[in-house]
């Protein structure tokens, strides 16, 4: 009966993917995009080829990518974000916990000044998130220690370590086109997303968003406690080994696609604690939608607020801090 | 580590023979009267009187140099690429790294300069006040005496170089490369202001591996395109003077150029296959051009005496019909006046065609 509660968001955020379709700096009125609709999908002829080539263009090409994109991301970041939460027992964690964005950012970057193929640059943005996470787990395992603390801690080691790599690379970068390339490509954006990257993120992107959110029920017994779950027969190590991969996943596609995008996997799961409860098999989809919804919105106010483009992941930072902040007071009660 | 080996390589070169050489012209600079200049930012300076030993503390300084004669430089910004190498004197790619000032927090490695000894260094004015302040302010602090050259926009190559030459002792040589420069400005201008008005190509300029990056009109990283009687799209403010303004895929489509320059090749390569871009006027026409970037880019980033021969070359990519000029001849004159290369003309083919 709880779950009619998702009805709400489910439908605001495929309002609001629709009514992103109608912005942009490209003047296109709603009256052509429906006609436009209703001649890719019934095959009314409607209006001359060159203009249907151009809205095709616009909306097909240059916006369709760009919201799926942003709620992708959007939602791949919280529902992250959500269930490190209850995974690491603590309101305060992000899906950057065990370097993930670290990894993948110096990935990226090293894509970017070792390889002349986009292709390589988002293999190695992958492939890097991954090797951060793993640095992550093996100094937790050189300890024998099967405590969630020395992970988290392995976590710290690793994205220092992957983020002092970066500021390697960025050093030794080519000062006229490398290095911007990289520093706007950590601030984050979605200018860059094409249908192509998108048709090749989707799929993974979705299973991985997917699989976490069907883990509710162990990640609410293990969010009592690794004993207290053990009891309740929830195998926590097979958990803890989905949910770390899934969310490995997810972020490092999120930085493949948009570069750094911050503070969405700590802010959206609060909101969606306060409007709909701490119960994980509710809260990990309604972070999903709610993440979605949030970072479509930033990336309209993005793309549409000035002529020039402002990085999303600025943008996300300014709002998420002041939130953050504000949410601390909270964060010792309830929120389980 | 790199730090270690740079330093190593400067202690080899201060130590043994060359150091005598520098004690010597210690002595001589301090004994024997020095010269007095009066520099392109208005400033008095002292000089020795001979001058062997030359620091650009930027890029577009140590290329201006390096037209005059490649032997008075003394220090290199960053190390050279392999394209570099291969066009420049062994004893050339040999140099000290000192580091420079192009921005990003880059700076000059005081104690690799102090082992270097330069007899000047070679600074750029800015119009900018507050800029030039800044400047003055950092090159304050090096025990060097400090020229400054005006290198703003292309324009003020032909006087850059004359003074240079006249500060170096190498007037006549700086006299030939000042004349060409000062003939490609006068031969562009005639060119565009021949051209109709209504022929004027409306131009973007697209930065950054995605291509979504420009500079706007007035911008002085764009300033061949009205130079060479285009039309920059993007008219925006000048946000910077770093530049690599961030724009939309919409905006371009609403701008719809008819030429788009291309800066990474990683962008050209993809822009006639992504579907984005295929609905733009520029792209339908093949009017897509990448800028050669050898020996320096000929464009901007960084900024150098290339850009009078990349004058020439936007020229002839605009206005083919009305400016036809023989590229392939023009590379290898430029090449062989201001750098001392000679292209055979395959070679030059390919410079222009990265």
């Amino acid at each position: 009966m709880k779950k009619r509660m998702l009805l709400l968001p489910a439908v605001i955020l495929i309002c609001a993917a629709i009514l992103s379709l109608g912005l942009g700096q490209f003047h296109v009125s709603p009256g052509e995009i429906f006609r436009f609709f209703s001649n890719r999908l019934f095959g009314i002829p409607v209006m001359d080829n060159e203009r249907m080539a151009l809205l095709q263009n616009v909306l097909i090409d240059i916006r369709l990518p760009r919201i799926a994109a942003a709620i992708l991301i959007g939602a791949s970041l919280s529902v992250s974000g959500a269930s490190y939460q209850a995974l690491f027992i603590n309101p305060l964690v992000s899906p950057g916990l065990l370097g993930v964005l670290a990894g993948a950012s110096f990935g990226a970057a090293f894509g970017m000044v070792f390889s002349s193929s986009w292709f390589m640059v988002q293999l190695s943005t992958l492939l890097f998130g991954f090797l951060a996470v793993i640095v992550a787990s093996g100094i937790a395992r050189i300890y024998h220690n099967q405590s969630v603390l020395i992970l988290v801690l392995g976590g710290i080691i690793s994205g220092s370590f992957f983020t002092a790599l970066l500021s390697l690379i960025k050093y030794i970068a080519d000062p006229y086109n490398e290095l911007p390339a990289i520093v706007y490509w950590l601030m984050g954006s979605l200018a860059f997303v094409d249908t192509h990257t998108i048709k090749l993120i989707m799929l993974p992107s979705i299973a991985g968003i997917i699989l976490i959110a069907f883990h509710g029920r162990q990640l609410n017994a293990i969010s009592m406690g690794e004993e207290e779950a053990s009891s309740l027969g929830v195998n926590v190590r097979r958990t803890r080994l989905i949910i770390i991969a899934s969310a490995t996943l997810i972020s490092a596609l999120t930085v493949v696609v948009g570069g750094m995008i911050g503070w969405v996997g700590l802010i959206i799961p609060h909101i969606c604690r306060m409007l709909f409860g701490p119960d994980n098999e509710i809260l990990l989809p309604a972070s999903c939608l709610v993440g979605g919804i949030y970072l479509l919105l930033i990336d309209n106010i993005s793309r549409l607020a000035f002529s020039f483009e402002i990085p999303i992941g600025v943008i996300t930072a300014l709002i998420g801090i002041p939130f953050f902040t504000a949410v601390l007071k909270n964060s010792n009660r309830g929120w389980r | 580590m790199r730090m270690n080996t740079v330093l190593a390589r400067t202690g080899r070169i201060a130590s043994g023979s060359s150091l005598l050489a520098v004690l010597l012209l210690l002595l001589l600079q301090t004994s024997t009267a020095a010269r007095e200049i009066i520099d392109m930012a208005g400033n008095k300076v002292q000089l020795p009187e001979h001058i062997s030993r030359v620091v650009g503390v930027s890029p577009p300084c140590t290329y201006l140099l390096y037209a005059i004669d490649p032997s008075l430089i003394a220090g290199l910004h960053s190390s050279l690429s392999a394209d570099e190498k291969s066009f420049m004197p062994a004893s050339f790619t040999r140099l000290p790294i000192i580091g420079g000032f192009f921005g990003q927090g880059h700076t000059i490695n005081k104690e690799v300069l102090l082992g270097v000894h330069p007899d000047f260094m070679l600074y750029s004015a800015w119009k900018n006040p507050r800029s030039a302040q800044k400047y003055h302010k950092i090159m304050a602090q090096f025990p060097f005496p400090k020229v400054a050259v005006r290198v703003d926009s292309v324009t003020d190559y032909p006087a850059a170089l004359r003074f240079l030459g006249s500060v170096v002792d190498r007037s006549e040589r700086a006299e030939k490369l000042a004349d060409y420069a000062e003939e490609t400005l006068a031969e562009t201008r005639k060119s565009v202001s021949a051209l109709p008005e209504n022929a004027k190509v409306r131009v973007y300029y697209a930065e950054g591996v995605g291509g979504l990056s420009t500079e706007p009109l007035g911008s002085s990283h764009a300033e061949l395109i009205p130079l060479a009687g285009g039309i920059n799209v993007h008219q925006g403010q000048i946000t910077s003077l770093y530049g690599h303004e961030q724009i939309s895929m919409e905006r371009i489509l609403l701008y719809n150029p008819e030429v788009i320059l291309v800066q990474e090749k990683r962008f050209y390569d993809s822009v006639f296959s992504d579907p984005r871009w295929q609905n733009i006027q520029a792209v339908r026409n093949h009017r897509v051009y990448l800028i050669p970037r050898a020996l320096f880019n000929w464009f901007d980033r960084p900024p150098s005496f290339m850009r009078l021969l990349g004058c020439k070359w936007l020229l002839h990519q605009l206005y083919p019909q009305h400016c036809q000029l023989d590229m392939v001849a023009e590379t290898i004159q430029f090449y062989h006046l201001f750098l001392g290369i000679d292209l055979s003309p395959e070679q030059a083919g390919g410079i222009l065609n990265p």
